[in-house]
């Protein structure tokens, strides 16, 4: 068999990984051994710090050498350890997903990290290796042999969806991290009176003087709104800003059997999700969203787990007309109609109490602690309002192959669940839910960590009986 | 549908549980009440600590036959039922399809009174029947793994 290294670059990667782990060790080392011989004796020191640092490269070289892998027909071979040998046998058959990813310290050296995965098993990915952009496209080639024939049939009406300049400014500007961005940018504001060295601020100060005057001038609440018009300008700019360098150039290609996702313009990301390892679609609108009739499409498949969500964005954000289109093109398998169960009357009071809850404890608290607070109580009606609007919009729904789950708090989420996803379903009833012959409906999916489910609460009693059946006749129906 | 319950020593083993819990709580108290003069808030610590053991207090007496009453579960050809809860009502449906594979275990209680716990895997989580007797325990499990092996035989054809 013949053997490949993975890119020299690997052995930098080891070096920084062998410091990042060895630096508190060390550190104590060091301190214990100034404190024993005293700072005085620098020879010693620096001696010391070039043994470490040779350690640390004939260590990564070691572990460079010793890394290697082999492809053949039936499967990847990786043998790496310098004490343990390991040696990974991963059939090309059994390989689920590949994926490159390229953080942007890789870029300049054409350098990917290619990661393959096999389903089910282990919760790490089974192997992961740093070659070159070249390397990477050629074992993925040689993995991918035997499917390639059908392929290339229909290489040609492959379809493609890019996400536009403007689509990903929309998209930063109705997001909720410009919140964040808010909070961040007024600390800053906060803070940097704290930072700036005194005679810059003196500086700062004089030339601002003016401007602080003209606000001044302006009265105290046209100033607030003058100074928090400014801080909303900025968190949307960087908003703005980080979007397009995360998600810049966002395409998403449907082949046959897989989708192909990549974008970034700094971390480059590339995904191939074959579809049937696809478990949910979900459509999401948050409030601002909802309002503009923009949503965003998130798919769950197995294996992606680990990367907290953000690789399984299947288009970051679209106009609710361009949808059909979209799902035609790109996912004809999931354009299904259905008609919803909304949730019966006797549950609005539950979904009320679920979303006054809380701000009511703070409105009170506000009323007991501040002169004015009170007038926080003046809001309640907002939230009594969103508790209807999420008990009207939210229902579920079975079709042959799927169960159609919309859920809202907030965020409306629609998702489209296929069948053979479904690992287990749970009805839960609280006291006044018995009652009222209420249900809260639990489907739990297949996770690799954490339990992921969707549930939709205050549906009527029936549905649980139903939607049993409808899981467990799936099953015959497939014999 | 045959429900089944659990095995009727669990409402002793879990009376014993909660006396257990009952004790170390009272412990904790008491070294509360020992370092107190360096809380400032002495009044509120005990208010949680009589709440707490008035909780444990009604769990030894009500809760360990209540939660007896309402644990059922049932084993069918394609599925397994799980119904509990004493006031919040659970009711779980596992299709024998996506079972992974069942383990049993048991504490140190639980051996004492010849107890075992059965815990039925899938792919998205696990669900636990507690206090099943050890004879039992062990009749679900093969149960449960000759369905599996039947309902991956039907897989195949």
């Amino acid at each position: 068999m013949n053997f490949k290294h993975p890119h020299p670059f690997y052995i930098l990667i080891r070096m920084v990984k062998f410091i990042k782990d060895g630096i508190l060790p060390i550190a104590i080392l060091a301190i214990s051994a100034l404190a024993k011989y005293g700072a005085s004796n620098k020879n010693f020191v620096i001696g010391a710090a070039v043994i470490i640092v040779l350690i640390g490269i004939i260590y990564s070289l070691l572990q460079w050498k010793n890394y290697c892998y082999s492809i053949n027909d039936e499967y990847m071979l990786v043998k790496h350890g310098i004490v343990k040998k390991v040696e990974r046998k991963l059939y090309i058959s059994r390989i689920q997903t590949m994926d490159t990813s390229q953080p942007f310290y890789l870029v300049p050296f054409k350098v990917v990290l290619l990661q393959l995965d096999a389903a089910g098993g282990s919760k790490d990915t089974e192997i992961s290796l740093h070659v070159s952009t070249k390397e990477a496209s050629n074992i993925k080639e040689l993995l991918l042999r035997d499917k390639k024939p059908d392929e290339n049939e229909l290489e040609k009406t492959n379809l493609n969806y890019k996400a536009s300049f403007g689509d990903l400014i929309l998209m930063a500007v109705t997001s909720k991290s410009i919140f964040w961005g808010f909070i961040i940018v007024s600390t800053i504001y906060d803070k940097i009176n704290d930072w700036i060295p005194k005679s810059m601020k003196k500086s700062l100060d004089s030339a601002g003087e003016q401007g602080i005057n003209k606000v001044m001038a302006m009265g105290v609440i046209k100033g607030a709104v003058l100074i928090i018009a400014v801080i909303v300008i900025i968190a949307m700019i960087l908003s703005i800003v980080g979007t397009i360098f995360r998600y810049g150039n966002f395409t998403v290609i449907r082949e046959k059997n897989n989708f192909k996702i990549f974008y970034g313009l700094l971390d480059k990301k590339e995904f191939t999700i074959p579809i049937k390892r696809i478990q949910s679609v979900s459509f999401k609108q948050g409030l601002l969203r909802k309002a503009l009739g923009l949503v965003s499409i998130n798919i769950e498949s197995i294996g992606y787990g680990k990367d907290k969500g953000e690789s399984t964005m299947l288009f970051p954000i679209m106009q609710n007309d361009r949808l059909n289109a979209f799902l035609e093109d790109m996912y004809p398998e999931i354009k299904i109609q259905y008609t919803l169960e909304q949730c019966p009357k006797a549950s609005v009071k539950g979904y009320i109490i679920r979303m006054i809850i809380i701000p009511l404890i703070i409105f009170i608290g506000l009323t007991v602690l501040l002169k004015y607070g009170w007038i926080s109580l003046l809001f309640l009606p907002l939230f009594i309002y969103l508790g209807i609007r999420s008990h009207k919009l939210s229902g579920i729904a079975i079709t042959e192959k799927y169960l159609i789950m919309k859920s809202c708090f907030i965020t409306l989420n629609t998702s489209i669940i296929s069948k053979k996803s479904v690992q287990s379903i749970t009805k839960a009833q609280n006291p006044i839910q018995v009652k009222n012959h209420l249900v809260d409906i639990n489907a739990v999916i297949q996770s690799e960590t954490m339990t992921k489910s969707y549930k939709i609460k205050g549906l009527s009693g029936g549905v649980y009986e139903r939607v049993m059946y409808w899981l467990l006749e799936a099953e015959n129906y497939n014999i | 549908m045959t429900t089944e319950k659990l095995d009727k020593t669990s409402v002793k083993v879990w009376t014993i549980s909660s006396i257990i819990g009952f004790i170390i709580t009272l412990i904790i108290y008491m070294a509360y009440l020992f370092v107190i003069p360096y809380f400032k808030f002495k009044f509120i610590g005990t208010i949680i600590f009589i709440v707490i053991l008035i909780l444990t207090l009604i769990d030894i007496v009500v809760i360990s036959k209540l939660k007896y009453k309402y644990w059922s579960y049932s084993i069918l050809e394609d599925s397994i039922n799980l119904n509990f809860g004493v006031l919040w009502k659970k009711s779980v449906t596992i299709p024998i399809s996506r079972v992974q594979y069942v383990d049993t275990s048991q504490g140190i209680l639980a051996r004492k009174y010849n107890l075992m716990e059965l815990t039925i895997h899938t792919a998205g989580g696990q669900h636990i029947i507690p206090s099943l007797s050890a004879e039992r325990g062990e009749e679900v499990k093969s149960k449960i793994t000759e369905l599996i092996r039947k309902d991956d035989e039907k897989v195949e054809l």
